[in-house]
């Protein structure tokens, strides 16, 4: 276990610093200077060369990405260059409406898809199975966006059950920070449903033509316990797998659904900086957006030892 | 079997109607509370106001304000020390109810009694001084305003006199924007950055709450000078990029007034029932701007043969779903400095092409026109190239990233012409100035065009409005003459609301107030 981390550790620290740095040098290649911005619309060439002198932006772009990794030490992620806060603060204020919609999406995925999956399974080359299968595959293929506006349009504009845009911040009503998460959280997780009934289907499948189910169904256990307790746990190591790389893909795929909904999530957050070169936020949310990715993949990690014994001594 | 099923059924629906009874009772206690109270006469007086802006407010600090849409965040909070006419952009008292020139290079402000800060602070000449002095520091978005201020004395608590390197009548009009917001001293004082976060002024509200780029919440401030002001209990301003979210945020009521709609949402809007669409004039221009110093752009029968190619009529209708006006200058037809007289030219290919082979070009000319890559500017920037391409005249588009300008085109380095929008300015000599003075930022290259420097050193060397309206009239006639501006039309303001608001007023300026609005929620 403390090796397992240890290794994990090992490669997070390098895989975290070649992203950002990735990131941090492909923000200075879009056109565009900050500074000019930051000047306002009146500027003038002194104002403009004084706010690039002070944000360091005539500094090589080594010497500033250095600079950020020495602020990383000391827990210091800079100061939002259009804002003047702190990106530490104002990337904590945009996170919790974005992990409320990341959860959501997560449980729809896993409660529609894993049941729709073990269903097509039991029901394997008949109607059931077709019509699952089949839905599924519309589900992949559907882009959240527009999945999020018709959603929008028949449960906000139509019948008024839910809000259209925005979000409630869970400490202020968690009731209606729930609420208003709902439709966003439908819209992310369709597709991981369709991708996780898909998994779950071929998984299962695989599992239910081994030997060891025919014994159980010679001992005489039923449908339920046999797949439920016996198939599905056996499958679970493709089922983590997907719901790995699922999590992966509702924070990336949150920015365009956050944009639908009008959530002030870091999705949004991330559009704002790109647009406005806010490089110190773009950089925070993508380093928050990569730890974030690590550590759903080292708990991934964790968890098939948990599900496959073998594994524990490896 | 089947009368298990039967039971489970049964068993489900009272949770089906508890979850459906959940959700509308959630829906119903979404929308936000608040009361309006009445005035006795049945008309509903403040009331809360809910705004959806897809533009975001860049920061609460007027010194550091950069987005041109900033100002109906932050006139909220913080009062001017003058103020406009809505419908003239004439200068209007502020918190200076009176002004005094006793010399072309003295401006005296005579400000209000009684006014404070929302921390308590007193509003005085110290104040006017404070905050004049740091509006002018380095790297501020103010000092480009203020460029003929020298100094400020506060000669007595109720007059601040200010000296300029220059005269400079459109100082007046330049106190009713950011560099006339005043904020409270010891806020600042106390922690230099924190109007960032925490603005303070003496505006009819205080700040509440915001999440940058997210929303910006004010509640009526009870000790406001101005006891005859009406408007709003409290107004929430949430930033909704997309355009058609904001619609539908409008439709569920999630807000009670959207502004800076998106054209392309007119119909849709127009469509709703229980929603009212305003769309007024406003200084926002859509122009090609061109690198005056590269050929064939240089050459003014050649600007004069594109202005001719261009279908304006079709642009507004196309490109802006109706909700702009063809313009052929800088300032829309409303303001006290149009020039009256100057050509507009109605479409005419044959005409162009005439003019290009006067001008040496028998088979016509080509040039490159950079535009912000989205939707909107991609429609006009195909729907020039289409049109100009009748007369001979080839356009290279070229879509780029102009969020934070086009440095390499602003310097006169590359390209010859952008397709962008220009916000206008609240007084006309700067406005013309900002584009076509030859230090402007905006005019690229710095080109040098006979007689313009002169002419907006006179608009701004006289302060009665009658010489200004000449000279700035004269001023207009010189860049209509030369074709050195090529404005294509004025965008209109659309601003669309409940049918719960009432008393908006739209200004020319094209960034909505608050003030006299009120809201039955």
């Amino acid at each position: 276990m403390t090796r397992l981390f240890a290794v994990r550790l090992g490669t997070a620290v390098p895989t975290v610093l070649l992203a950002t740095a990735i990131v941090f040098l492909l923000q200075h290649l879009i056109p565009g200077d900050p500074a000019v911005s930051l000047a306002g619309e009146n500027a003038t060439p002194d104002a403009i060369e004084h706010i690039r002198a002070q944000l360091g932006l005539n500094e090589s772009l080594w010497a500033q990405y250095g600079h950020w990794l020495g602020g990383l030490f000391h827990a210091n992620l800079g100061t939002s260059i259009q804002s003047s806060q702190p990106t530490l603060t104002v990337i904590a204020s945009h996170l919790p409406a974005s992990v409320i919609i990341w959860i959501g999406a997560l449980l729809v995925a896993l409660l529609v898809g894993v049941p729709a999956g073990v269903r097509a399974a039991r029901s394997r080359g008949r109607a059931t199975d077709e019509v699952i299968t089949s839905v599924a595959s519309v589900g992949i293929a559907m882009p959240s966006f527009w999945l999020g506006m018709l959603l929008v349009f028949f449960f906000s504009l139509r019948l008024g059950w839910f809000p259209a845009t925005g979000s409630v911040s869970f400490s202020a009503s968690p009731l209606q920070a729930i609420h208003s998460a709902v439709l966003p959280s439908i819209a992310l997780g369709c597709v991981g449903a369709a991708e996780v009934a898909r998994q779950v289907r071929s998984a299962m499948i695989e599992v239910l033509s081994q030997d060891h189910i025919r014994t159980d169904y010679a001992k005489g256990l039923g449908g339920v316990s046999i797949f439920w307790r016996h198939a599905l746990k056996n499958a679970g190591m493709p089922i983590m797998t997907i719901t790995g790389l699922l999590i992966s893909r509702i924070i990336s795929g949150s920015v365009i659904v956050e944009t639908v909904f009008g959530v002030s999530g870091i999705g949004s957050l991330l559009i704002q900086s790109v647009n406005s070169r806010d490089y110190p936020v773009v950089q925070g949310v993508v380093l928050v957006a990569v730890i974030l990715v690590l550590a759903v993949n080292f708990l991934i990690d964790l968890a098939y030892r948990v599900l496959d014994p073998r594994l524990r001594g490896a | 079997m089947k009368a298990m099923i039967r039971q489970r059924r049964r068993a489900s629906l009272p949770i089906t109607a508890a979850v459906v009874a959940m959700v509308v009772t959630l829906s119903s206690c979404g929308n936000g509370g608040g009361s309006a109270a009445s005035n006795g006469s049945g008309t509903a007086v403040g009331g809360n106001l809910t705004v959806g802006d897809p533009v975001a407010l860049s920061n609460s600090d007027p010194i550091h304000a950069i987005s041109s849409r900033d100002q109906s965040y932050l006139w909220t909070v913080y009062d001017t020390l003058l103020t406009f006419t809505p419908t003239q952009m004439e200068p209007a008292p502020g918190l200076a109810e009176s002004w005094t020139q006793p010399d072309p290079q003295t401006l005296v402000l005579h400000l209000r009694s009684g006014v404070t800060f929302q921390d308590g602070t007193p509003f005085d000449a110290a104040a006017v001084k404070f905050n004049l002095e740091r509006d002018l520091a380095p790297g501020t978005t103010t000092v480009g305003l203020l460029g003929s201020l020298a100094s400020v004395d506060a000669t007595d608590p109720a007059t601040a006199t200010l000296h300029l390197k220059k005269p400079d009548s459109s100082l007046l009009l330049a106190l009713s924007d950011l560099p006339g917001m005043m904020v409270s001293p010891a806020a600042v004082q106390k922690a230099a950055n924190s109007l960032s976060t925490a603005p303070v002024g003496a505006g009819p509200y205080r700040f509440v709450s915001q999440v940058t780029g997210s929303n910006f919440l004010v509640k009526r401030y009870p000790g406001y000078w101005n006891k005859n002001y009406r408007g709003p209990d409290q107004i929430e301003i949430k930033t909704i990029g997309d355009p058609a979210t904001l619609v539908n945020a409008l439709k569920s009521g999630q807000v009670t007034m959207a502004i800076n709609v998106d054209p392309a949402q007119l119909s849709a809007l127009k469509a709703a029932s229980n929603l009212k669409v305003e769309t007024d004039p406003s200084f926002e221009d859509i122009p090609i701007t061109m690198n005056l110093n590269k050929k064939p752009l240089s050459d003014p029968l050649v600007r004069k043969a594109i202005s001719l190619a261009v279908d304006r009529n079709a642009l507004v209708s196309t490109a802006e779903f109706g909700a702009a006006t063809p313009a052929w200058s800088i300032l829309p037809k409303q303001s006290w400095a149009y020039p009256a007289g100057i050509a507009e030219d109605g479409r005419n290919v044959n005409e162009a092409k005439q003019l290009l082979v006067q001008a040496g070009y028998p088979d016509g000319i080509s040039f490159d026109m950079i535009y912000h890559p989205t939707s909107t500017y991609r429609r006009i920037a195909t729907l020039i190239q289409s049109q100009l391409a009748e007369a001979g005249i080839k356009v290279d588009i070229v879509p780029h990233d102009l969020t934070n300008g086009a440095p390499e085109y602003l310097s006169g380095q590359k390209y010859d012409s952008e397709l962008a929008s220009f916000g206008g300015r609240q007084d006309p000599a700067t406005a013309y100035a900002a584009l076509f003075s030859s230090k402007a930022l905006l005019n690229p290259g710095q080109a040098v065009i006979p007689g313009v420097d002169d002419a907006i050193a006179k608009a701004n060397s006289v302060s009665a409005t009658a010489d200004r309206k000449a000279a700035l009239q004269n001023l207009g006639k010189i860049i209509s003459d030369g074709t050195y501006s090529m404005v294509l039309y004025q965008r209109q303001l659309i601003v669309a609301m409940s049918d719960s608001v009432s008393g908006y007023t739209p200004n020319i300026l094209g960034k909505p107030k608050f003030d006299g609005i009120s809201v039955k929620n």
